[in-house]
């Protein structure tokens, strides 16, 4: 990168975009490594760390709704790895919508039936075909997870239509 | 009151409130001609200890939030002991999943604080025989706080496929009008039977027209 290449337009985006990357990036990297420091005597129930965490995932977007159900279902799951391939399927999945979606509405919904958590992430943004591209967009890595935890992973995508994902994974209580 | 009548004698009865003052007062209340309060304790530990050396208790008012022994874990602890011993909560907490605790572990009724002396006879009279009385004020906040529960944890996107559901749209035809795939439109139907605590499309259009959900 050479700084008299600045002042050509094609070259700045590239720039900026590659510095909003490193933005997103350095967030992740800070909320992980604050997820990971959490004193138990002070951590609030699963149910709080998700909703406070998604919340702050989406504090960009004009249009925003989480919507978490029932709470002590959610609060019932207590298996940590469960937890963290959770609350890190959430972050992966909006951190797609903020990167490639350009959208301005969100909603991150998580339901948690008797045998099986499901999360539907849907925004208005651009859309892809899924049958297209669907390995580039880090998909792979929580397919694999959700895999691990003999879940399902659907992608419903158009072409300026939005994108809802569904992510589920099986409870066992 | 004539079933209390009947039992020929009068009711032995404890209260356990940590507040000297609330019990008392209770004492004062409760005090009659079938109902004799023996002693109080503002001590959960000295109730129970109480409690093991005598045969005379019939019933039991406690309080839920004390020190030592909490009020359901002390009921645990009297009916493990003596499971004839009628136990009935008087708190504060109105949180249904306190109620649903104290009934679990054998509670005889429960009372807010905010009881009249008639939901005080009426439970009275239900522990002795084996119901167990709720007062109804607390069971009104409830059920009104589910049917907000309920109408507030349906999203958007589930409102508006409930309001195809109920014009008796089918899932693909709801697919096609919202633009998603079938099966996004089966996983959200899914998710709606959940909130809504129903098994199928009938229990659907009943909860929603009757809780007035799509309003």
């Amino acid at each position: 990168m050479r700084l008299s290449q600045l002042n050509d337009p094609n070259y700045y985006q590239a720039l900026k975009s590659e510095i909003n990357n490193l933005e997103l990036i350095y967030n992740q990297v800070r909320d992980l490594s604050h997820d990971l420091n959490s004193d138990p005597k002070f951590t609030s129930s699963f149910y709080e760390k998700l909703d406070i965490s998604i919340n702050k995932m989406i504090k960009s977007f004009s249009s925003k709704s989480v919507n978490i159900f029932p709470k002590e279902q959610i609060n019932n799951i207590k298996d940590n790895s469960l937890q963290t391939t959770i609350l890190s399927t959430c972050k992966e999945l909006i951190t797609n919508v903020i990167k490639h979606a350009k959208a301005e509405m969100i909603n991150v919904d998580i339901s948690a039936h008797k045998n099986e958590l499901i999360i539907i992430v849907f925004d208005n943004g651009v859309g892809f075909d899924p049958i297209k591209k669907p390995d580039n967009l880090g998909f792979s890595q929580i397919k694999a997870r959700i895999l691990l935890h003999d879940g399902e992973f659907k992608i419903d995508s158009n072409k300026n239509n939005g994108t809802t994902i569904i992510a589920s994974f099986k409870l066992y209580n | 009151m004539s079933l209390l009548k009947k039992m020929n004698r009068e009711i032995n009865t404890i209260i356990i409130d940590d507040h000297a003052i609330f019990a008392e007062g209770l004492c004062s209340f409760l005090e009659s001609d079938y109902l004799r309060v023996k002693r109080i304790f503002t001590s959960s530990k000295e109730a129970l200890k109480y409690l093991k050396s005598t045969n005379d208790i019939d019933l039991v008012f406690s309080d839920i939030n004390m020190p030592e022994i909490n009020g359901i874990d002390l009921t645990k602890k009297i009916k493990n002991h003596n499971n004839k011993i009628k136990i009935i909560m008087v708190s504060m907490y109105e949180d249904q999943n306190i109620i649903k605790e104290a009934y679990k572990n054998q509670a005889d009724g429960y009372l807010s604080k905010k009881s009249s002396l008639s939901n005080f006879k009426k439970a009275i009279k239900y522990a002795f025989q084996d119901l167990k009385y709720t007062n109804p004020a607390i069971k009104e906040t409830y059920e009104f706080q589910d049917k907000l529960t309920l109408k507030y944890s349906l999203t958007n996107r589930e409102k508006e496929i409930l309001s195809y559901l109920i014009k008796e749209k089918s899932n693909i035809e709801i697919g096609s009008l919202l633009n998603i795939s079938k099966r996004t439109v089966e996983t959200h139907r899914k998710n709606i039977m959940l909130k809504l605590d129903v098994k199928n499309s009938i229990g659907i259009a009943v909860k929603t027209l009757k809780y007035n959900l799509l309003s």
